[in-house]
């Protein structure tokens, strides 16, 4: 029977647990109600219809309350019960923090696997996150960064592939202030001494450059002492920097101090400068005016590369319109120059990341390719995408389960707001939480990438406003994207049905969907990271152990200096002394690098005499032995014909196809002024990186003094060998520290980019496995406790361990194929595109991918496999039992 | 029936004017709006009562409970001297919107295309 007092007690008593509603709304709101449910029963309605009625017209529940509630707002205010409210609302804080800890504490391992794989992908995007920043801001540090250029050449020489170089002419500086408006200034580089001495007292710099007063003008490099006007405009000066000061005269003032180098060439100490920042293409420890140099001939020739020039231009000036006479410019400088040269600007801030294409570029520190700065990012998105995604698919999984807790706290009245916001809540509160441990674990491991990677990145870059609210921005947004579904899907839910049918929201066919879906998308992006690291690998080992056609193992590379070159036969001869040493030779340049080219003129078939400038190596006379270089025609230099130094010369393979020629030996070629004949033809082999194809190549033996000695020792006895280097090096050279570096190791440091991108790529590609599989860990074990009764009623039906095992596993096994089937041509494609860059490449075969899938496979196996084990090993009785 | 947006413009005006006829209670004033539109026009409680509390807070009106029996009791409005200004300044807006509809309409407007 219908009781119309209790119903309306009932109705109070719901509206009473609103909170914005207090007792005298309430009054008035029941005797609403009384008015309208009178007039009702006058009009004959039965009290129940009649009470229902009343209540529909008074609409709905959440309306009222929350038009009462912004009322109720604004009246705390007028009333000032602004604590009370406050208490309540932190109780019910501390009510969602309390049931969101004994979550996390009660389901330990899942949380941990949880926080883990987003701990670990946030770290890792941290750290590619600062060095993606080091190197957008390298070289950002000078005011006029934007109006500074760096004057590049086009080469384009008869007899060479045609060339991007740093260098420019000895005279395009000044000429450039003078003929170009838009130039406002130029500073010259060219490399200085690297040995300093004050006194009897040796110091060794890593760098030492000449440069011009206009220096100060372009660069912000800050003097510390000295006036920048007047630091180098005298001759014979030189500005330290402050460490390189520090270690000569310690607490000493070193302003006015002579300093010497190797040359006895003196130097007053006019200036000191800070240290030079990492993050500086441009380094040096001292800067020489440029007017102490004593200039030869040729150096001042309008054809003659071998200064760096940098330009600033004037401030509203277009580099374009800047640039457009140098074609015109050239010809007036020299008759036909342009025909050879093209000159054009590059950008000062282009110079660190976009010169991969520009050799001679000695005086770039740290050079990078701006596609692996694009690379890392990429990868960084993705790695956090995986821990994204993991952090979804774990929290749905594990929210479902706590339906019954929705289902109560819906039932004694939580608005869906309310759940929405506690679920959101709790996976913003466990984002925040990853980061700050994320920025630990970052920081922790900054000391180890900055020695991998090379450079000096502090944490506090992460610190500046911007970027520090960008970041809790971002994780905000993905604590809200992760827990937006949980909550959505969870605050919809039914309470009647969902405390009656307890788990029926873990069985969700939709719901599973998704999470597979994310499984796959993981995976995929995992395979892809695993067959690129595979294919990198593969292609830098191609690299390095490919026949570059002269022998590279155990030649050790020390640098000459002038009285080096002056006792040179003697040097040798008590190297070679050493039962460690088995020979040396010497020669201008250093094999792996770009021999610098010269101009000759050449006879071609017809008998003419044909201008081109291949790149030329000097060498000592027995070289190509001892690099065991093969000769195709023709033999090599030889100490009993007394021509073939100086005049003769061999050339290899590309300069004899350059020329077209038939029959090499017995050609002429003109060589500064001396003539003599191609004495041998050698087979190609690779000078330089093999980013690139062998170049026209010409080899002449020269007595101007070498730039290094190779010393090619004894197998296994490199410690022993060196001690006698070191011992003959003190013999013979005063001026130098004993100093070497082992020719393999110059070569691995040809593909250090590449290396680098690798280890990352390859680092990156574990931790994305290792978060998909956490992923799948965790999925693995919700799928077999929410199967418990199947397999238990399976069991006691008859099914053995193994079909039971083999149950569970091939529907995760199902994900990693379709995975592999979607990475393979995405991998694919990327690779071929990356492999382009080099001229000596590895076929991509399936190999690497056939590895990647199977390992996948095998990892997601063995990740479900103790799960799937554990669940067909245990007793049917209990699995039955259970719930 | 009158659309909510319209409703709710009018509400102002319309309680503040009830009330200016003397003290009267919620739902007494949903009936009587109800009545004098002829039913077209249906505030909801969720609507007036909160609406009611605003003109309280803003000392346009002011309420006194007074005792029934068997019941709750009941909560009466009567509009106070500033409500009276407000009523005033009401009507001021209204009639100009008026006079605008008048001048458009005509004084007796009938509903017919034009």
């Amino acid at each position: 029977m219908f009781d119309l007092e209790k119903a309306l007690t009932t109705w109070r008593r719901f509206l009473a647990s609103g909170r914005g509603l207090d007792s005298d709304d309430l009054d008035e709101l029941e005797a609403h109600l009384r008015d309208e449910i009178d007039a009702l029963l006058r009009e004959g309605l039965p009290p129940e219809r009649a009470f229902r009625r009343a209540l529909a017209q008074m609409g709905d529940y959440a309306t009222i309350e929350a038009a009462y509630e912004t009322l109720h707002w604004r009246k705390l205010r007028h009333e000032r019960r602004l604590t009370d409210e406050l208490s309540h609302r932190m109780a019910m804080l501390k009510n969602y923090l309390v049931v969101a800890w004994r979550q996390l504490a009660r389901r330990k391992v899942f949380t941990f696997i949880n926080l883990c794989g987003l701990v670990v992908g946030m770290a890792a995007c941290l750290l590619i996150l600062l060095f993606i920043l080091n190197e957008l801001r390298f070289d950002a540090f000078h005011t006029h960064a934007d109006r500074l250029y760096r004057v590049n050449e086009v080469q384009t020489y008869p007899g060479m592939v045609p060339q991007h170089v740093a260098l420019s002419m000895f005279n395009m500086g000044p000429a450039l202030v003078e003929d170009f408006a838009d130039v406002e200034a130029t500073a010259r580089f060219a490399g200085g001494p690297a040995l300093l001495k004050r006194g009897d007292a040796s110091f060794l710099l890593d760098r030492g450059v000449f440069t011009e007063p206009a220096f100060f003008t372009l660069f912000d490099f800050a003097l510390l002492q000295g006036d920048p006007a007047t630091a180098l405009t005298e001759p014979n000066s030189v500005v330290l920097t402050a460490s390189i000061a520090q270690k000569m005269y310690g607490e000493g003032n070193p302003l006015g101090q002579i300093v010497t180098d190797t040359q006895e060439r003196t130097y007053t100490v006019t200036g000191i400068l800070e240290d030079v920042p990492a993050n500086s293409h441009l380094q040096f420890e001292a800067l020489y005016s440029l007017d102490t140099m004593e200039l030869q001939d040729w150096m001042l020739g309008w054809d003659s590369n071998w200064v760096v020039t940098y330009a600033l231009l004037r401030e509203g000036a277009r580099m374009e319109t800047a640039a457009a006479g140098f074609e015109d410019w050239l010809d007036s400088k020299k008759e036909g120059l342009s025909e050879f040269y093209d000159v054009y600007l590059q950008p000062f801030r282009d110079v660190h990341l976009g010169s991969t294409h520009v050799t001679h570029d000695y005086r770039n520190f740290q050079k990078f390719d701006r596609k692996y700065v694009v690379i890392f990012g990429v990868l960084a998105f993705f790695i956090l995408a995986i821990a994204g995604l993991n952090f979804t698919n774990i929290s749905t999984a594990l929210s479902a389960a706590r339906a019954r807790e929705v289902g109560v706290r819906k039932a004694v009245g939580a608005r869906r707001s309310q759940l929405t916001g506690q679920f959101v809540g709790e996976s913003v509160l466990q984002s925040l939480g990853a980061l700050a441990v994320a920025l630990g674990g970052a920081a922790m491991l900054l000391g180890p990438v900055n020695q991998l990677a090379g450079r000096e990145m502090t944490l506090t870059t992460l610190f500046e406003p911007a970027l520090l609210a960008a970041l809790l921005g971002g994780t905000l947004l993905l604590g809200l994207l992760a827990g937006l579904y949980p909550a959505l899907v969870l605050s919809s839910v039914d309470p009647a049905r969902i405390i009656k049918h307890q788990g029926a929201l873990t069985s969700g066919r939709g719901r599973s969907r998704l999470r597979s879906g994310l499984v796959v998308a993981q995976f995929t992006i995992a395979i892809a990271f695993v067959v690129g690291t595979l294919v990198a690998v593969q292609q830098l080992r191609f690299l390095q152990e490919r026949d570059v056609g002269f022998a590279r193992e155990q030649i050790v590379m020390i640098p000459l200096t002038e009285e080096a070159n002056a006792s040179y036969d003697a040097l040798v001869e008590a190297l070679t002394a050493s039962p460690h040493v088995l020979d040396a030779t010497a020669s201008m340049q250093r094999m792996g690098n770009n021999f610098h080219q010269m101009g000759l003129r050449a006879e071609t078939e017809d008998g003419e005499m044909q201008r081109l400038s291949p790149s030329h190596l000097p060498i000592k006379i027995n070289y190509l032995d001892f690099y065991d270089i093969e000769l195709v025609e023709g033999r090599g230099f030889s100490k009993e014909i007394a021509t073939d130094a100086g005049e003769a010369f061999v050339v290899n393979e590309a300069f004899v196809a350059d020329m077209g020629w038939a029959e090499a030996v017995g050609k002429r070629i003109n060589f500064q002024g001396r003539e003599g004949p191609v004495i041998g033809v050698a087979k190609n082999f690779n000078f330089n990186s093999l980013h690139h194809v062998v170049a026209p190549l010409a080899i002449s033996v020269q007595d101007w003094g070498f730039d290094e000695v190779s010393v090619r020792i004894e197998a296994g006895e490199a410690a022993e060998a060196l001690a006698d280097i070191e011992k003959a090096w003190a013999q013979f050279i005063t001026d130098r520290p004993f100093s070497y570096e082992f020719l393999d190791q110059h070569f691995a440091a040809l593909y250090a980019t590449e290396q680098q991108m690798s280890r990352v790529v390859g680092l990156i590609a574990g931790l994305a496995l290792f978060i998909a599989c956490l992923g799948l860990f965790g999925l693995a074990s919700l799928a077999v406790v929410s199967r418990t009764k199947e397999i238990g009623i399976r069991k006691a039906l008859g099914a053995s361990s193994s079909s039971i095992v083999w149950l569970l596993s091939t529907g995760f096994a199902r994900h990693v194929l379709i995975a592999f089937v979607l990475a393979a041509p995405l991998a694919y494609l990327v690779l071929q595109r990356w492999l382009d860059d080099f001229a000596y490449r590895i076929d991509l075969g399936l190999a690497p991918f056939v590895l990647a899938g199977v390992l996948a496979l095998l990892v997601a196996l063995a990740t479900v496999g103790y799960h799937a084990l554990r669940a067909a090993a245990a007793d049917p009785v209990q699995a039955l039992r259970y719930e | 029936m009158i659309p909510r947006a319209l409703a709710s413009a009018t509400l102002k005006p319309i309680v503040l004017s009830l009330l200016a006829e003397g003290e009267s209670y919620g739902y007494e004033i949903i009936q009587r709006i109800l009545d004098l539109s002829d039913g077209q026009m249906q505030w909801t409680t969720g609507t007036l009562y909160p609406f009611l509390h605003s003109l309280e807070n803003e000392g346009l009106v002011e309420a006194y409970w007074q005792a029934v029996e068997n019941a709750p009791r009941r909560k009466y409005y009567r509009l106070t001297l500033s409500g009276r200004h407000a009523l005033l300044q009401e009507k001021q807006q209204w009639i100009n919107v008026n006079r605008i509809l008048m001048k458009l309409w005509g004084p007796s407007p009938e509903l017919a295309w034009t």
